[in-house]
């Protein structure tokens, strides 16, 4: 409801500042930067302290259809590792990574002049690297979304460079991670 | 307007979601019952206190509690004794610790609704007039009058609402032994319970709510350990957040050993672990191994038949069955050398039990009292249970109207409750 309200204030500011008429296009993002994971995990119950990282790189790759009008539709994927740890104990040590691959529907409009809002729901594949008395890569598939906001500067007719805040959210498993990005955005394809 | 709306909304999503916790009252505090001249109460005292009570003083429980003790034996060889009483009202129940001291008999412990999160300390004293010179004798000549004044409060209060018990009649006991069984050791973890489903600490937690047996899910660990755990997949709702993800399968147990805990913290439990709990630790008499997994039984017959021949040396009344659920593990059962002298358990139909020659058939209860096709096993010599009955409603209707020998709830204490206060 929150979201919806704000939605129709913007298109309503949107509208008001006369945009060029749009012609449809294929559009691919793609970029990265460094995720945090932000769900409740302070301290898993068998990590040795001060192991829990919750940093990771992340990358995403999205490809938008941009339609004549505002709203656009597009699917995204990428590559975040949510958090990794060390446990010790008397048969050794070992160390799990789970890493997630985000496959999503996404909406995405112009809010504002360059600034986009995007959400996203589907799917998350997630993966634990666990390496303990053998190497073990287990997958589970589970539902989540993801919003971001994005600033874009162009830098010529069909390429722009654009900032983006994200959270990944695979909600079926309490998992979530802010992501803070620099995506590299190409009108692949235009319609004349 | 509509800003503060969307707040309220998804702030009452949120709140809605979140799993209420409910925290055990200390009940440790009570100075008479510290006291270093209270003494364990004998075998005898105990035996002769078991009974239906008229409750009196207080309608918070209904009017009438089925009272009886239990055991749990602890890492040193060292035994405590719980007496239970289940009431008949919001399937509340209370769990004492008993001593005497001054010629009187004391129980201290805690009391829980399961259909709510209330709880609190609870209290008795036994006076020597009302019944504790008489218990206290070394050979209790009953039936004597016996009252317990009681005082429980909420939560972590000191407790000042009164109540009082006097014994009515003897616990019910009927012809052939009655199996209360608790399902995955002991209660979902939806109960709120304090441990974790198909875990050791439940196991020995369970014989306090009323259980005679438990049922419990088997699986196999990538390095064929056999292990105790419901579901397919590591998930949030048994294990608490660990980076495992995926089938249970593809971890070594040493793995899920190192990286995985319960709900509650505990360890993925070992079958071998388990049964050794409920040999050794336990008055369990019954245990239903659910299989939960499509493979060769081989292992887990090994374990049943060395687990029934320890409890024969011991001389421990102990029975050891292998769940068959559906045709999957009929079959692998019927692959297995010496299936016909294996004790087993089939949930399917007449025929598959014949089939299978299992001792004990176990039909859904939505199938209902099903009284004609009970009676034709049980002239075979055979049992025949109901699973999984949580609705209290059902479990008075199944005991009053059915003739199972045994029932597997969620709740075994509303069971208790029911078979013990027949008359």
């Amino acid at each position: 409801m929150l979201v919806s309200f704000n939605i129709s204030t913007a298109q309503q500011k949107v509208k008001n500042e006369r945009l060029p008429r749009r012609k449809p296009s294929f559009v691919l993002h793609a970029g990265g930067g460094m995720s945090y994971y932000t769900a409740g995990i302070s301290q898993t119950s068998v990590a040795i302290p001060g192991t829990l990282n919750k940093w990771s790189p992340a990358a995403t790759l999205r490809l938008m259809w941009y339609p004549r009008y505002r709203l656009r539709l597009g699917i995204e994927s990428g590559i975040a590792n949510f958090y990794r740890y060390n446990v010790r104990d008397p048969d050794g040590e070992g160390k799990v990574t789970l890493q997630a691959v985000p496959v999503l529907v996404v909406w995405n409009m112009q809010v504002r002049p360059r600034w986009n809002i995007y959400a996203g729901f589907g799917s998350y594949f997630l993966t634990s690297w666990l390496d303990y008395r053998g190497k073990v890569r287990s997958t589970d598939v589970v539902l989540g979304s993801n919003v971001a906001v994005s600033y874009t500067q162009p830098i010529n007719r069909r390429v722009s460079a654009a900032a983006e805040i994200k959270l990944m959210n695979a909600f079926e498993t309490k998992d979530a991670a802010l992501t803070l990005q620099l995506h590299f955005v190409w009108k692949v394809f235009q319609w004349d | 307007m509509k800003n503060i709306s969307a707040i309220l909304i998804v702030s009452l999503f949120f709140l809605g979601c979140k799993k209420t916790q409910v925290a055990m009252p200390d009940s440790s505090q009570w100075a008479l019952f510290r006291d270093g001249a209270a003494a364990p109460l004998p075998y005898a005292t105990r035996q002769a206190m078991e009974g239906v009570y008229d409750i009196a003083g207080n309608d918070n429980f209904g009017s009438l509690a089925a009272l009886k003790w239990s055991y749990v034996v602890n890492g040193n060889n060292d035994t405590t004794y719980h007496i239970s009483g289940f009431f008949g009202k919001d399937i509340a129940y209370f769990i004492c610790e008993g001593k005497q001291l001054n010629g009187q008999i004391l129980l201290s412990g805690y009391w829980r609704k399961m259909v709510s999160t209330e709880t609190g300390i609870i209290r008795f004293t036994i006076d020597p007039a009302n019944g504790a010179t008489v218990l206290l004798n070394p050979s209790p000549v009953l039936p004597t009058a016996i009252i317990l004044d009681g005082l429980f409060g909420n939560g972590q209060d000191e407790p000042k609402n009164s109540i009082t018990l006097s014994h009515n009649r003897p616990l019910h006991n009927g012809a052939a032994p009655f199996n209360i069984l608790a399902h995955r050791g002991g209660g979902r973890n939806s109960d709120l319970l304090p441990v974790s489903e198909n875990s050791v600490e439940m196991i020995l937690k369970t014989a306090e709510l009323g259980s005679t047996g438990i049922e419990i899910d088997v699986r196999f660990t990538k390095d064929g350990i056999p292990i105790l755990y419901h579901d397919n997949d590591i998930n949030l709702r048994l294990t608490q957040k660990s980076g495992l993800v995926g089938p249970i399968e593809n971890y070594t147990y040493a793995q899920l050993n190192a990286f995985v805990r319960l709900i509650n913290g505990e360890r993925i439990p070992t079958l071998r672990q388990a049964l050794s709990a409920a040999l050794y630790k336990t008055p369990l008499t019954f245990i239903w191994l659910d299989t939960k997994y499509i493979g060769s039984l081989e292992r887990v017959q090994a374990l049943q038949f060395e687990f029934m021949e320890l409890a024969t040396g011991l001389g421990r009344p102990l029975q050891i069955v292998i769940g068959l659920p559906a045709e999957a593990q009929v079959n692998m059962f019927l692959e297995l050398p010496d299936y016909n002298i294996t004790p087993s358990l089939c949930e399917l139909s007449l025929a598959d039990v014949e089939r299978t020659n299992s001792m004990i058939w176990a039909p859904r209860f939505t199938e209902g009292t099903q009284n004609e096709n009970v009676a034709a096993i049980q002239a075979q010599g055979k049992k025949a249970f109901v699973w999984t009955l949580d609705v209290p409603e059902f479990i008075e209707q199944f005991i009053r109207d059915g003739q199972f020998d045994g029932i597997l709830s969620n709740f075994p204490s509303c069971v208790a409750y029911n078979y013990y206060v027949q008359q």
